[in-house]
């Protein structure tokens, strides 16, 4: 597998977990998890500064060695998402945006118009562009044609843990698109993250599923795990689905008894 | 003067730059260059009406009465 790189923008990860930090109770159990996880790659929100919050994320995660994703978490609309990747680049010293524009805060679905209004723009600006799109096909194509980095896909709504409610859709985005696919929010548990893999999407990306499991070490751990299977069968060549028993044990040479 | 930081109503003199308000905040000076002093990534982030000031601007911006500032930093997020 150590020859199994994702490249996004020049930069090369050997773990396909993006892994998100919302949610976690304290910084200590998030570390471990963060650990556990094997992560490369990891999103922060941006938000006012706490001078009384315990330590620094930002340092937290740059003393693993793992690269920052900023998000745009919580926008509205492209203006506010774009102050906000503005706002990232100037703190965490990174080009690289996970652009979230949600259309309400019930659902916290994309919101298309905007997300690709923000996406044409920010890439002007020479952002590095994670779209988290809905599974729409068609829309995806259309955030890599406006010079989407990677397209990020859900697999349910955001912290829903649902799974993968549309793997034909997943399917369909990953066998047109030419950029990296990131499965992106439902994923529960780890044979969901396996799944994804196995549609061939390029990595995943989680934060609920472990920050608010009963052991986020654990399931990190797990999800680490989850990744690396479903990647090897995606790449191994499943066998075809049969409607009859194929036996593998020989007939021949039965004895008569 | 009164500005609003992240929010809050804050009194201040005039002439109080981005650069002296962050001092009061986080207790770190940036350089005139927009340095950190231990030569790190500060990790924080300040718009002054919905515009990014960017750290090396910081010393020169002074801020003006009714002034809404904005001091971002990372936090958990998905």
């Amino acid at each position: 597998m150590n020859s199994d790189i994702l490249c996004i923008d020049g930069v090369e990860f050997t773990s396909r977990l993006i892994m998100g930090t919302g949610g976690a109770p304290s910084h200590a159990g998030l570390g471990s998890a963060l650990t556990a996880s094997g992560t490369q790659l990891t999103t922060v929100a941006m938000r006012r500064h706490d001078p009384s919050s315990e330590g620094s994320l930002f340092q937290l995660i740059s003393d693993k060695g793992i690269r920052l994703l900023p998000n745009t978490a919580g926008c509205l609309t492209a203006r506010e998402a774009i102050l906000t990747a503005e706002l990232a680049r100037e703190a965490l010293a990174t080009n690289w945006i996970k652009l979230e524009v949600i259309a309400d805060e019930d659902t916290l679905l994309p919101d298309g118009a905007e997300l690709v209004a923000a996406t044409e723009q920010l890439v002007a600006r020479g952002f590095v562009v994670f779209a988290y799109t809905n599974d729409d096909p068609a829309l995806a194509l259309r955030l890599e044609e406006l010079g989407a980095a990677a397209v990020m896909p859900l697999g349910a709504p955001i912290g829903t843990g649902l799974g993968i409610l549309n793997p034909h859709n997943i399917s369909l985005i990953v066998e047109r698109a030419r950029v990296p696919v990131v499965l992106d929010a439902g994923i529960g548990t780890a044979s969901d993250a396996a799944l994804a893999m196995e549609l061939g999407c390029d990595a995943v990306l989680l934060a609920t599923a472990v920050t608010r499991a009963q052991d986020p070490s654990g399931m990190a751990t797990a999800f680490r795990h989850a990744v690396i299977a479903g990647r090897l069968a995606a790449l191994s060549g499943r066998i075809p689905r049969r409607t009859t028993s194929l036996a593998s044990s020989a007939m021949e040479g039965r004895p008569d008894l | 003067m009164t500005i609003t930081v992240n929010g809050q109503p804050r009194s201040t003199r005039a002439g109080l730059t981005v650069a002296d308000l962050v001092e009061e905040l986080t207790g770190v000076r940036v350089t005139s260059e927009g340095g950190v002093p231990d030569g790190t990534t500060f990790g924080i982030a300040v718009a002054v009406n919905s515009v990014v000031i960017h750290r090396a601007g910081w010393a020169r911006q002074e801020l003006a009465d009714r002034d809404v500032v904005e001091i971002v930093s990372a936090t958990q997020g998905g």
